[in-house]
Formats: C-alpha cells, sequence, structure tokens
C-alpha cells in the first residue's frame, strides 16, 4: 500500500481541474475533426464517383480485365460508403469540408494548436488549470510508445539508422558550432552550453538537462528557453504549409521535422498535421535522436570542461545515460520487438478486433490531449523572454537547420526515409 | 498629506536604480518606513516537466539555488544603498508572479506609497515587455503610484 502512496503524487487533486479541461477541449477538437473527415470524404466520392463511373465503362468497351474492372468498383464501393454516412448522393456537394480539411489542414492537431493558443492569450487560462494543463503534455509520452506498433525492425534499421547518422550529424554539427562560435565570441559558458544543446537536441528537453551541469543563469535560461518555444512555433505552423509548396513527400518530411524542429513535442505536432507517414518517419528518427540527450550532456561537459560541477555519482559515461536517458523509449522499441515477430494473437494495427488495432485505435486521443496541453501552455509572454545572444545565436541556428535539413532529405530521398510496418 | 510606509519594488537591474533613489529619497524627507520588495519570477520552473526533459530534479535544485543567489545579491546592493543614504530597510523577497506578489504585499502591507521603476519603452520594447508598472497602476485603484522611469525626461 505504501509502495502505491510513493506512486501518487501527494498534492494530486490540483491535477484534476486541468487535466480535465485538456480531456474535454480534446473530445470536442476529436469530434470536428471526425465531422470535417466525414464531409470531406463524402464531398471526394461525389466527384470521384461519376468519374470512375465513366472509365469503367471505357474499360468494359475495351475488354480491359475483369480484375482492373473489380478494383475499380470496390473503390466506387467505399466511396457510395462515405456519401451513405452523411446521407447525401452523387452531384451534392460538401466544398466547404474540403476547403477547411484538405486545402488549409484544418486537422485536429491544427485545431488543438492553434485554439489552444487563442485561448491561452486571449481569455487566458486560470490559475487552478495550469498544474493539470501541464500534466497533459506528456501523454504524448505513451501516445509515442503505442506507435511502436507501427514498425518492424527492418524499420528501425533502416530508417533508424539513416536517422540516427543525419541527427548525429545535425546534433553535434549543431552543438559545436553554437558552442565554438560563443567561446569565440565571449559569451558566457552557461549560455553558450544551454544554447548549444537546445538547439541541438530537443529544445527545452536538453537545456533542463544541461542547465545545472554548465550552472546556468536564471537570465540566459530565460532567453534560451523563449527563442527555443519561439522558433518551434514558428517551425511547427510554417514547416506543414511550406512542405505542401514545396511538393516535400510525407516521409521527407517526417525526416525534415526531426532535425529542423527543435522541440520534440512541436514535432510530432507538424509531423502528425502533415500525414500518418510523416509521423511515421519523424517518430523513429526522434527516438534515434532523443538517445542522443546523454552524449550531448557529455560532450558539454567535455567542451567546457566542467568536471567539478557533476556530482560524483553522476560522472563517467554510464551515469551520464543512466541519469539522462529517456528511459519511456524502450517501451517503444518493446512494441516494435513484437510487431516485429508477428505474433498472430497480436494482430497489427490494421487488423480489426486484435490487440495491436485497439492500441493504435487509442493512441490519436493521448495526441490530442497531450496536444491541447501544449496549445493551452504556449505563452506569447513566455516567447516574448527571448532576447539577447541566445536570440541571435538561436535564429541562426534555427535557420541553418531548416535549410540544411531541407537540403539533406531531399537529397536522401523518400525511399530511405519510409517506414513501412512490414508491408 | 501623510505618507508613514513606502514599499519600494526592485527587481535589482538598472531600470530600477532612479526608483531606489526616489524611494530613499522621499522615505528620509517623510520619516517614512521603508520596505524594499524584490519578487523572483519562478516561471522557468514551468518547464521541468516538458516532455523528454531527463534530470528534473537537478534542473529544480539549480534554479531554485539561482533565484536565492540572485536574491541575495539585490539584497547586499539594497543594505549597500540603505548605508550610504543612512536609513533602514525591511527587505523582503517573494517568489512567484511579480505582479501578484506586489499586490498581496502592498494588501497584506497596508502601505501608503508604491514606488516601481519603469523602463522607457518604444516599439520592439514596447511589445516585448510586460510592463508591470502599467499593469499594476490599473490594479492599485485605491492606492497611490509612484513610476519612475530609468532615464530623466
Amino acid at each position: 500500500m505504501s509502495f502505491i502512496r510513493q506512486m501518487v503524487a501527494e498534492d494530486w487533486p490540483k491535477y484534476i481541474p486541468g487535466f480535465l479541461l485538456c480531456l474535454f477541449f480534446a473530445f470536442v477538437v476529436m469530434n470536428i475533426h471526425h465531422v470535417l473527415a466525414k464531409y470531406h470524404k463524402a464531398d471526394v466520392a461525389s466527384l470521384a464517383i461519376p468519374v470512375l463511373e465513366q472509365k469503367i465503362g471505357e474499360l468494359k468497351s475495351s475488354g480491359a480485365p475483369v480484375e482492373k474492372v473489380a478494383a475499380i468498383e470496390q473503390k466506387i464501393e467505399k466511396h457510395r460508403h462515405a456519401l451513405e454516412k452523411v446521407g447525401g448522393s452523387v452531384g451534392d456537394r460538401w466544398a466547404w469540408a474540403t476547403l477547411l480539411y484538405q486545402d488549409l489542414q484544418f486537422k485536429y492537431v491544427a485545431m488543438l494548436l492553434i485554439g489552444g493558443i487563442i485561448i491561452r492569450n486571449t481569455i487566458g487560462v486560470s490559475k487552478i488549470f495550469l498544474p493539470g494543463v501541464g500534466i497533459a503534455r506528456p501523454l504524448i509520452k505513451p501516445g509515442i510508445i503505442i506507435l511502436g506498433v507501427h514498425y518492424v525492425w527492418s524499420d528501425v534499421a533502416k530508417v533508424g539508422g539513416a536517422g540516427l547518422v543525419l541527427t548525429a550529424v545535425f546534433i553535434f554539427g549543431t552543438a559545436l558550432a553554437v558552442m565554438y562560435l560563443c567561446k569565440k565570441f565571449n559569451v558566457p559558458d552557461g549560455l553558450g552550453g544551454i544554447m548549444g544543446a537546445g538547439t541541438g537536441v530537443c529544445g527545452v528537453s536538453a537545456i533542463i538537462a544541461t542547465a545545472p551541469v554548465v550552472k546556468a543563469k536564471p537570465r540566459d535560461m530565460a532567453y534560451a528557453i523563449g527563442t527555443i518555444l519561439l522558433f518551434g512555433t514558428l517551425m511547427l505552423f510554417v514547416m506543414p504549409y511550406l512542405g505542401q509548396m514545396l511538393d516535400v513527400s510525407q516521409s521527407q518530411f517526417g525526416a525534415w521535422a526531426a532535425l529542423a524542429i527543435l522541440n520534440t513535442a512541436q514535432l510530432i505536432a507538424a509531423a502528425e498535421w502533415y500525414g500518418e507517414d510523416a509521423r511515421n518517419t519523424a517518430v523513429l528518427i526522434n527516438a534515434a535522436r532523443i538517445m542522443l540527450i546523454p552524449f550531448i550532456v557529455m560532450y558539454t561537459v567535455w567542451f567546457y570542461d566542467l568536471k567539478e560541477n557533476v556530482s560524483k555519482e553522476q560522472q563517467g559515461l554510464w551515469n551520464t545515460i543512466k541519469s539522462k536517458f529517456p528511459v519511456f523509449i524502450i517501451g517503444f522499441f518493446i512494441l516494435v520487438l513484437l510487431n516485429s515477430m508477428h505474433m498472430p494473437f497480436l494482430g497489427g494495427p490494421k487488423v480489426a478486433h486484435t490487440p495491436f488495432w485497439a492500441m493504435n485505435a487509442v493512441y490519436k486521443w493521448f495526441f490530442a490531449v497531450g496536444f491541447a496541453g501544449i496549445g493551452l501552455s504556449i505563452s506569447i509572454d513566455d516567447m516574448k523572454k527571448a532576447g539577447g545572444v541566445a536570440f541571435l545565436v538561436g535564429s541562426g541556428a534555427a535557420t541553418a537547420k531548416m535549410v540544411l535539413g531541407l537540403a539533406a532529405v531531399l537529397i536522401i530521398g523518400s525511399e530511405l526515409l519510409k517506414v513501412t510496418g512490414g508491408h | 498629506m501623510d505618507t508613514d510606509s513606502i514599499l519600494l519594488c526592485t527587481d535589482g537591474k538598472s531600470h530600477s536604480r532612479r526608483a531606489e533613489e526616489w524611494a530613499f529619497r522621499l522615505a528620509s524627507e517623510f520619516r517614512a518606513s521603508l520596505t524594499v520588495l524584490h519578487v523572483r519570477d519562478i516561471f522557468l520552473k514551468q518547464f521541468y516537466n516538458e516532455i523528454y526533459a531527463q534530470g528534473r530534479r537537478e534542473y529544480l535544485e539549480h534554479v531554485d539555488a539561482e533565484l536565492v543567489r540572485e536574491a541575495e545579491a539585490v539584497k547586499a546592493h539594497i543594505n549597500k544603498c540603505c548605508l550610504a543614504n543612512d536609513i533602514s530597510c525591511d527587505f523582503r523577497v517573494r517568489y512567484g508572479d511579480p505582479l501578484n506578489e506586489i499586490l498581496d504585499e502592498v494588501k497584506k502591507g497596508g502601505y501608503d506609497l508604491v514606488v516601481v521603476g519603469g523602463k522607457k519603452l518604444r516599439g520592439i520594447r514596447a511589445f516585448r515587455s510586460w510592463n508591470l508598472p502599467v499593469r499594476l497602476s490599473s490594479k492599485l485603484v485605491d492606492r497611490s503610484i509612484l513610476i519612475v522611469r530609468e532615464t530623466e525626461p
């Protein structure tokens, strides 16, 4: 009993109001998302059915194989089903749904983030909700663990391997360049250290891991966190549209987001917004990326020769890995392993009424509640704290990573970055 | 006109220097008791549960230690000023949202006059600033407030 009591935070009731707010916000938005998706599909179906019927006529008259005709008939059946769901018929239009859902990409991610930001920065979030909003954000973690059912080991080896090389080059390249330039221009070690780690890997998460080591000052931390939040938010909203404009493929976008967006929750949001394949690639490359956090801390200690700042029990490679390793990622890899073993009783994300199918059905809810927490906690006042040298360093590093990251994924191509899920 | 108690709110930065000088002079002229309030904003602590953040305990301990260290530096500076002006003051430190903490201190202390420093805000500086003095004056409807700009008009 005492063990259970130890696991529960003493002041847990204070988290309930904010958590319920996120849950309610996510519930409302998910329902709007489903309505938009339903009408968008019906709109597409209404336009597609006559075209496909004409195609069938042409195929039949040209004596095309029966299988080819059957495949198109199956597509028509799916479209008719989409029309039935909204009680419509061929010729009816729901252009508003297509405009919102497809052209403006107004999906649940965008609604939760933009809606959350608007609420937070206009009517505000009452103090009573803030603790719960804070703990809603890490719910993305179980969502990521569940996404393990989308991968097999060959994906991890191929995409994860490419991602590991890419992220290692980008992380250490950025960190090395930032720390070197900061030293050259006499920026204090504390600021140089957190900016190097923050712009190299995982943004605010890396700042939190590094700040105590480099003894960063509060003002520098505020500048650095503000800068990283500002650029993360900008990228989150700009990159999906930029990707569409530049015709970047799903898998390339996923890799690009994982390289360019500093804040990890924001990169997953951007990739999920772009599409399922983009998210699959981004999650895997991000898994490779976050495993490098202990190494970036070690690197910072070595670069600034700060061994005396690290307590005895945290010195050394193994101790740093133990204290800084994101343990939850092991859960993700356990699910990848189970999925790779193709055990029939576990099924798969697309095999209905199986454990993996059920898990896949709930991941979006974890993400939705997490994104609600992210949106409601994005405060423009926090971002306004960006400034000083941190802003110059952060803007330079963010722009360079975005441009170089795009060039790298375009050179690599889609195939190497595509997650197959064993199919 | 009675001004028995003055509350000086300072963040210890350069734009508060003139406000400090004014508060010392006013306290001396009016023979009023002077309380110096220094609020440390703890907004940095909210980021400890950032997704993937590791070493949360060390981070919170580091932020706490730094906030205390900086508050001690402001205290040392105020003590030095008190000695130079031959005046005594009660120095208080609070941790939290600056606006709420100042309002709470004013409510509890019942001061006659609140003195704060104000930055010269124009353009991007005005956009970026949270503008505490303006917010404070809009909330302190039953109290006199003196906003001292960082430079001469």
